[in-house]
């Protein structure tokens, strides 16, 4: 119980007619980077907005650390949202103030003396290495810098969860890639759990530990990210790319191994067609294969891969799904 | 010979009426702005905080009759607003006309146009920036002056810029009522006497009030856009 970060259960919240969030229950452990994805207007955003109390929600409750948040009491809410940082798409910083001072901003407002400010501000910079832009304004930035202050503000209240809303939605690829790692850094050294909400696979597979994925306001599935890949719910199948009825297995080779596809064509004298390739976290240790293999070897695939404890399930074809 | 009568003339005429008449319109623009940039910021203040859509704490029942009051206020010809108030005038100030008398409906007029326009100087900001000091766990009073205050800072001395420039407009007309000042000045002894020299001069001094208080304005705005 007490390495839970957040658990949300059973909440629902609707606008109108329409019903945005619909029973959502999920546990976020501590030290977690947890991805939310799922199509736009699929909930993911309220969701987040429900976790600092930014969005009230009609039914079910949300826990942070224990505490639960009732958005009636606005005090309770304001030391919640004081352990909770947030980094936002569009990178919200102030244009009037220059980086040293937009980090300092919520420290500012919450009274901390100059000097605790002067020290996190500069430590927090120093992190997310834009010493030398300190007084640079947010309009000479580029959008990856100022992401990167947004995220040193965020953490200047040592938060205890960091909130990401498509955080690297507005970026190119590579700049994208540097502020995944920079989060991922972050983690490996704080233990600060993360809610990273997106609307690419790409971000969930790079970064995070464990995953959900929202249809219609639904939470259509969730786990440990390595797990979901394996078992390629029909959801996950719905945000890939490919839309192949063939493949019938699914792979997850950790830690390099993924010399041991060859091994296993070698042993069994297999013809596979491989569907699909993906890495999963930065690193690209982990891979993850979507293949067909004839279906009479499929259930000796089994009991190879099982022998060897590799991670693999096999898949329906989409039209079985969708039935 | 001409030339220098000229200048006599236009000298005893400038010592005589139209430099008193200057320092009355300062005055009137002076404490008409004063009095209209504090009540209309305190309006303002508390539009934002109630506007439906956009308010830090929405309230249609306090912000629909401050916005049908000072859309009301800002549609009447100034000349009827002060006509209109003359009753009013007198009875809180025992008199009618004068430069005392014409503050009460140069500012009447002026406070909710202020406060219009320092309103949507403030709902400019990017409604994310609030979003994100919510987050940060900022209340609606440090929103208001941390960020909408702070950020609007330009856009607000853009409007007071031109607020100013309506008021000296104004106080011309109030002239036509008894307050004094340019106007008057220009009307009753330069239009309605047939005293060209006087009437251009009360224009052209206009103008050149103006321009200062654009200039004025134009430079506090670029400095507080600062470096950003």
């Amino acid at each position: 119980m007490m390495d839970e970060m957040i658990i949300i259960d059973g909440v629902s919240k609707e606008y109108g007619e329409l019903k945005v969030l619909k029973d959502i229950h999920l546990h976020i452990q501590k030290g977690a980077i947890c991805g939310i994805i799922g199509q736009s207007g699929a909930g993911k955003s309220t969701l987040l907005r429900c976790i600092n109390g930014l969005e009230k929600f009609d039914s079910g409750k949300i826990l942070i650390d224990g505490v639960e948040i009732s958005i009636e009491n606005k005090r309770a809410v304001r030391n919640i949202r004081r352990e909770i940082g947030m980094v936002f798409q569009n990178f919200s910083l102030l244009e009037r103030l220059n980086v040293y001072e937009n980090v300092a901003f919520p420290m500012k407002s919450w009274g901390y003396s100059k000097k605790e400010i002067d020290q996190r501000v500069k430590e927090l910079i120093g992190l997310v290495e834009l010493t030398d832009k300190m007084d640079a304004y947010p309009k000479h930035l580029s959008g990856g810098q100022k992401q990167r202050v947004a995220i040193a503000r965020a953490l200047t209240m040592e938060p205890k969860i960091l909130l990401c809303d498509e955080a690297t939605s507005a970026l190119d690829p590579k700049t994208s890639e540097s502020i995944l790692k920079l989060l991922k850094d972050i983690n490996d050294k704080t233990g600060i759990t993360i809610i990273v909400v997106a609307h690419q696979l790409s971000v969930i597979r790079d970064i995070c530990t464990h995953m959900a994925i929202l249809e219609n306001g639904y939470l259509a599935s969730s786990g440990k990210t390595i797990e979901v890949f394996v078992n390629e719910p029909a959801a996950l199948r719905r945000l890939q790319a490919y839309k192949s009825n063939e493949a019938n297995l699914s792979i997850v080779f950790q830690e390099n191994h993924s010399i041991e596809l060859s091994q296993m064509i070698r042993d069994l004298n297999l013809d596979v067609n491989i569907i699909d390739m993906q890495h999963i976290g930065m690193d690209k240790k982990t891979v993850h294969y979507t293949v067909h293999v004839p279906n009479e070897k499929l259930e000796t695939c089994m009991k190879w891969l099982e022998k060897k404890k590799i991670y693999a399930s096999r898949l329906k074809g989409m039209e079985q799904i969708d039935a | 010979m001409l030339k220098k009568e000229f200048v006599d003339i236009w000298m005893k005429y400038f010592e005589q009426l139209i430099a008193p008449a200057i320092f009355v319109t300062l005055r009137l623009v002076a404490v008409t702005m004063l009095i209209c940039m504090c009540c209309g910021f305190l309006l303002a203040c508390l539009m934002v905080l109630t506007h439906p859509s956009k308010g830090l704490r929405p309230n249609k029942k306090i912000y629909a009759p401050l916005s049908i009051i000072a859309n009301s206020v800002r549609s009447f010809p100034f000349v009827l607003l002060i006509v209109t108030l003359a009753p009013i005038t007198r009875f809180i100030l025992g008199t009618m006309i004068g430069e005392v008398a014409a503050i009460l409906p140069l500012s009447v007029g002026g406070i909710p146009f202020v406060a219009r326009l320092l309103e949507n100087a403030m709902l400019e900001v990017d409604p994310q920036l609030i979003e994100m000091s919510r987050s940060f766990g900022l209340s609606d009073g440090e929103i208001l002056i941390r960020v909408i205050l702070k950020e609007s800072t330009p856009a607000i001395i853009n409007s007071i810029t031109l607020a100013t420039i309506n008021c000296v407009g104004s106080t011309a007309m109030a002239g036509a009522v008894g307050a004094g000042g340019l106007g008057a000045v220009a009307l009753s002894y330069g239009f309605y006497s047939f005293n060209d020299v006087v009437l251009y001069t009360c224009v052209i001094i206009t103008l050149i009030i103006v321009q200062i208080v654009q200039l004025i304005g134009s430079v506090l705005y670029h400095r507080s856009l600062g470096k950003q």
